[in-house]
């Protein structure tokens, strides 16, 4: 068994929702530790790698967690140091849709410079490089703190000119993205873009793929059984 | 007034272009929020 501090998620909205005991995060973290809390980390609605890579690298300053679980979100998403959830959808929608929790921080003009940024400035090729260095420098991260059971999940198909799901050296690669086995799920009422039931079989899922230990590489976890 | 033409048809196509772009990446990152 596992402490509570033992345990650390952080992503997308994939991994956004923890307040219900079927939400997937929360499930895992009862699973591995016994008992029923919100796991440490945070999953940051519409927001870019670079939210992650900031809360695991203040989370790591906390205390070196023994079980990682990390979603990696879409590579074209803007980053921004207030964690704002602007991605191409919502800086495109009308009306403006503020993430809950960003409210305080947010003025239109972030909606408008995103959508312009989305229209003319975006680059597929330079995102793409930009999240393989963050990939790049997790793995060496990983090694540095050593830590023992890691679980990636691509939340996204592979992205722009690449043909198969980035494999991490170190840790279990989901082979599916979790966009694909989502697609069919009514947003409105979805947690996490997972109904209860499959956020309850994504929980055991990891954990028995965590209790098997099968090693780094890619896997099947059949997260959906 | 053959210039207004050109650059007015430069100006449509670009704009398709961009339209054509967005509703691409639209579609593989489509969650509001």
């Amino acid at each position: 068994m596992f402490e509570h501090d033992d345990i650390l998620i952080i992503g997308d909205s994939f991994a956004k929702h923890r307040g219900f005991e079927s939400d997937w995060p929360r499930l895992l973290c009862k699973l591995l530790t016994g008992s029923d809390t919100v796991p440490r980390g945070k999953g940051f609605s519409g927001a870019s790698w670079w939210s992650t890579r900031k809360c695991l690298l203040t989370e790591l300053d906390i205390k070196v967690p023994k079980v990682l679980v990390l979603c990696h979100t879409e590579p074209m998403r803007i980053p921004s140091d207030f964690d704002f959830g602007i991605n191409v959808a919502s800086a495109t929608s009308v009306p403006v849709v503020v993430p809950p929790g960003q409210e305080k921080n947010y003025v239109p003009e972030i909606k408008e410079s995103a959508a312009m940024y989305y229209t003319y400035l975006a680059s597929s090729d330079y995102s793409n490089w930009a999240q393989l260095a963050w990939y790049s420098e997790l793995e060496q991260l990983l090694v540095k703190y050593n830590i023992p059971q890691v679980i990636h999940l691509h939340c996204f198909p592979p992205a722009y000119g690449q043909t198969s799901l980035y494999c991490f050296q170190f840790g279990c690669t989901e082979q599916v993205s979790l966009w694909d086995l989502c697609k069919d799920v009514p947003q409105d009422t979805a947690r996490n873009h997972f109904t209860v039931e499959q956020n309850i079989r994504i929980a055991h899922a990891i954990n028995n793929t965590l209790v098997n230990c099968p090693g780094n590489g890619m896997i099947d976890m059949k997260l959906l059984g | 007034m053959f210039n207004w033409i050109k650059n007015f048809i430069y100006e449509w196509k670009a704009k398709r272009r961009y339209k054509k772009r967005i509703k691409e990446m639209k579609k593989r990152d489509p969650f509001i929020y």
